[in-house]
C-alpha cells in the first residue's frame, strides 16, 4: 500500500471515529428519557424460537404492557454463529436501558448469562429444558445463582392432570413407571408429585432398572388398583410405551403420557409442549420485572397450557365419553 | 456506543486469534487445506472444560486440551501420509471422527457447563479489564509461539516446504515429518483457541466450533487484506488484527447506531451488515497490485 492512500486510509477511520462520537453525543442528547428495554437473543432462527417470540408479543399485550409506550421490544440474533453469539452477548451487556435479556434456548441463555450475569440486569429464558444442568441454578431451582428466571420446555405437567380429571372425574390412583438412574427422570417424577398431592390423587409409583422388568411392573400396578397409568419423561417407560398400553387397555385402565405419538399408539389423550404458551409465560415473568420486581425473586415455570392429543378409537374402547367442549379445543384427533 | 463496539471487537477478536493463527499455519504457511480445524475447536473445548471440572486444574485443562489438538492434527497428517488420502478428505474424515468424540468426552450430551474457577473467572478482579488482559496475555503467547516455531531450524524447513516441497526433502527433512509436525501445530493453535473460548464462554458445547473455518479464513485474508506483511512475524500479526476486525464487522450489527434502526432491519440482517462491513477491507485487496490467491496448488 502506498504512503498515500495509507495515510488517506488513516483520515477515514479517524473520521468514522469522531462521526461515531458526534452521532452517540447528539442521539443521546435529543433523545431524552428512554424507555426500558427488552432485549430479545436468538442464537438461531428457530420455529420454536419464533413461536416463543409471538407468545411473547401478545403475552406482553395482555398483561397490559404496550410496546412503544411502556417498554421496547428488541430482537438480536446471532444467525447460526457460535463466534456472532460470543459478540452478542457481550454486546447486549454494555448496551444501555435494558431492563430485561429475553434469551431463547440453552445456548443463547448460557452466554448471556456468562456475559450479563454480573451487571444485575435480569435475564428471562424461554425453554431451556434443564437450567440446573446448564450451570443457571446452583443444585436447586429456587437458588438462582444470579438475577435470572424464565421456562422449562418439560411437558404441561399441570394441564395433563387438569385433563386427565376433566376425562375421569373418579380417579383416584394414578400409577407411573420409570427407570430410578434416569437423572432426567427425577425432575419429572417431582413434578407429577406435585401435581398428584394438589388434585389430591393417590400417586403410586414402581421403579425398575432395564426394559425387561416394565411387564411386570405394570402388572404389579394394576393389582394395586389403579385408575390411571401416566408415562412420564423417562426413557426406559417411553420405550417401552406399547407394552404399556396393551396390558393396561386388557385392564380398560387408559393410559397418559406428554408424548402426541404415543397418543397415536393408543394412549388416551395427552397435552404436548406449545412454545406459544410458553412465551406466554415468559410475557408474565417479564411484566412483573417491568413494574419493579427481580428476577431472582420470580420462580421458574413450565407452561400451564398446551396443545391438546386425543386418540378416539382408545376412548371408544374403554368407553370414555369426549365432550364436545374438549373436541373443539383439540390441536389433533386420531381416529 | 463506539466504545462499546470496540470492546465487543477486540475482546471477541483477541479470544479468537488463535484460530487464526492455527489457519495461516497450516493453510499458508504449510499450503495445506486442513479441515480438521472444526472438530478440533470443538473437542480441545470439551476436553478443557471436562478436565476443569474432574481436576479444577485451569493448567491441566488447557495443556490437555492443546494435546489433543495436536494429536487431532497428527491424525489428520497421517491419513495423509501414510494412507495416501487426499488433504481435503483427511481433515474431514478427522473432523467427522472427532464429532462423535466431542460426545463421549461430554458423556453423551451436548452441553456441560464449566463448575470450576476458569481461566476467565479465576482473576481476583474480575470483569471487562481483566478477561481483556487474560486474552491478549493468551493472544502473546500464541503469536510468540508460532514465531518462534517459524523462526528455528524445523519452522524454516517447514515453511520452504510448503512453497516447493522438493526443497526441504532435497536438505535432507522427512516429508512425512514435515507434514505431520506441522498440522499438530496447527492444530495445536486451533485448540487452543477452542480453550479459550470454552473458558470465556464457561461452557462446552457441541456446535461451539460451528463456522469457524469460514470466519478463520475470513479473518486470516482480511489480516492480508490490511496489512500487506512480507515478513512472518509481521503476518502474524496481522492475523490477530484481521480476527479483531472481522468481529468488528460482526459486532456492527448488534448496536442501534440510529434511533428506529430495529424497526427497518431484521435481526436476520446480521450477516447481511457483517457481510457490507467486511466488503471495504476487501476492496483494499483488489486495489493492489498482483493476482491475490487463496487456494494456491492443486488441492
Amino acid at each position: 500500500m502506498s504512503m498515500a492512500s495509507k495515510r488517506s486510509l488513516l483520515l477515514v477511520m479517524i473520521g468514522i471515529f469522531v462521526l461515531g462520537i458526534g452521532i452517540d453525543a447528539f442521539v443521546r442528547w435529543t433523545a431524552g428519557p428512554s424507555l426500558p428495554r427488552v432485549v430479545v437473543v436468538q442464537d438461531k432462527p428457530q420455529e420454536w424460537a419464533d413461536a416463543l417470540k409471538l407468545g411473547l408479543h401478545d403475552g406482553l399485550k395482555q398483561r397490559g404492557v404496550v410496546e412503544g409506550q411502556d417498554a421496547i421490544v428488541i430482537e438480536r440474533s446471532a444467525a447460526g454463529d457460535p463466534q456472532g453469539l460470543t459478540g452478542l452477548a457481550e454486546a447486549v451487556a454494555l448496551e444501555r436501558d435494558v431492563a430485561v435479556v429475553y434469551t431463547l434456548g440453552t445456548q443463547a441463555t448460557q452466554a448471556v448469562f456468562r456475559a450479563v450475569g454480573n451487571s444485575g440486569k435480569n435475564i428471562v429464558f424461554g425453554a431451556v429444558t434443564d437450567p440446573v444442568a446448564a450451570g443457571l441454578y446452583n443444585g436447586l431451582l429456587d437458588k438462582p445463582i444470579g438475577n435470572i428466571t424464565g421456562t422449562q420446555d418439560l411437558w404441561p405437567y399441570p394441564a395433563q392432570f387438569d385433563l386427565i380429571l376433566e376425562l375421569l372425574p373418579k380417579a383416584k390412583k394414578v400409577g407411573i413407571v420409570y427407570n430410578a438412574s434416569e437423572v432426567n427422570s427425577q425432575v419429572s417424577v417431582t413434578l407429577i408429585q406435585n401435581e398428584t398431592k394438589k388434585r389430591g390423587l393417590e400417586l403410586i409409583q414402581r421403579t425398575v432398572t432395564e426394559e425387561s422388568q416394565i411387564s411386570a411392573a405394570v402388572a404389579g400396578l394394576i393389582a394395586a388398583g389403579i385408575d390411571v397409568f401416566f408415562i412420564p419423561a423417562d426413557n426406559t417407560a417411553q420405550t417401552s410405551a406399547q407394552v404399556i398400553i396393551n396390558a393396561c387397555m386388557q385392564k380398560s385402565i387408559p393410559v397418559f403420557t406428554g408424548i402426541p405419538g404415543i397418543v397415536q399408539s393408543g394412549a388416551l389423550a395427552t397435552v404436548g409442549t406449545n412454545y406459544y404458551e410458553l412465551g406466554k409465560v415468559n410475557a408474565e415473568q417479564i411484566a412483573l420485572i417491568l413494574k419493579g420486581t427481580p428476577a431472582s425473586k420470580i420462580p421458574p415455570r413450565i407452561a400451564d397450557k398446551g396443545d391438546l392429543y386425543i386418540n378416539l378409537s382408545s376412548a371408544k374402547q374403554l368407553g370414555v365419553t369426549i365432550p364436545d367442549e374438549l373436541r373443539k379445543r383439540a390441536f389433533q384427533i386420531y381416529q | 456506543m463506539l466504545f462499546s463496539w470496540l470492546q465487543v471487537g477486540v475482546l471477541v477478536g483477541l479470544l479468537y486469534a488463535p484460530v487464526t493463527l492455527g489457519l495461516i499455519w497450516s493453510f499458508r504457511v504449510m499450503n495445506y487445506p486442513d479441515l480438521t480445524c472444526e472438530g478440533t475447536f470443538m473437542f480441545s473445548a470439551a476436553v478443557s472444560i471436562m478436565v476443569l471440572n474432574w481436576t479444577g486444574s485451569i493448567f491441566l485443562s488447557v495443556m490437555l486440551a492443546v494435546l489433543s489438538g495436536l494429536v487431532a492434527g497428527a491424525v489428520t497428517a497421517c491419513l495423509r501420509v501414510y494412507l495416501r488420502v487426499s488433504p481435503l478428505l483427511s481433515g474431514i474424515i478427522t473432523w467427522a471422527i472427532l464429532y462423535s468424540l466431542t460426545i463421549r468426552v461430554l458423556g453423551g450430551l451436548s452441553n456441560v457447563p464449566a463448575r470450576e474457577p476458569t481461566l476467565f473467572t479465576a482473576s481476583r478482579w474480575p470483569g471487562w479489564g481483566s478477561e481483556l488482559v487474560v486474552a491478549l496475555v493468551a493472544v502473546i503467547v500464541a503469536w510468540s509461539v508460532i514465531v518462534a516455531i517459524g523462526a528455528s531450524r524445523w519452522g524454516q524447513a517447514l515453511r520452504a516446504f510448503g512453497d516447493q516441497p522438493w526443497f526441504s526433502v532435497g536438505l535432507g527433512y522427512s516429508s512425512n515429518m514435515l507434514t505431520i509436525i506441522g498440522l499438530a501445530i496447527a492444530n495445536g493453535l486451533v485448540g487452543f483457541g477452542g480453550v479459550m473460548v470454552a473458558h470465556f464462554r464457561q461452557v462446552a458445547d457441541v456446535n461451539l466450533g460451528v463456522g469457524i473455518l469460514v470466519s478463520g479464513l475470513a479473518a486470516l485474508v482480511m489480516g492480508e487484506a490490511v496489512f500487506a506483511a512480507r515478513r512472518f512475524v509481521h503476518y502474524a500479526a496481522a492475523a490477530v488484527i484481521g480476527t479483531i476486525v472481522y468481529n468488528l464487522a460482526i459486532a456492527s450489527f448488534y448496536f442501534d447506531w440510529v434511533p428506529g434502526m430495529e424497526r427497518v432491519l431484521l435481526p436476520s440482517d446480521v450477516k447481511m451488515v457483517s457481510g457490507l462491513m467486511l466488503l471495504w477491507p476487501a476492496a483494499l485487496i483488489a486495489r493492489r497490485k498482483g493476482r491475490y490467491r487463496l487456494f494456491a496448488s492443486e488441492w
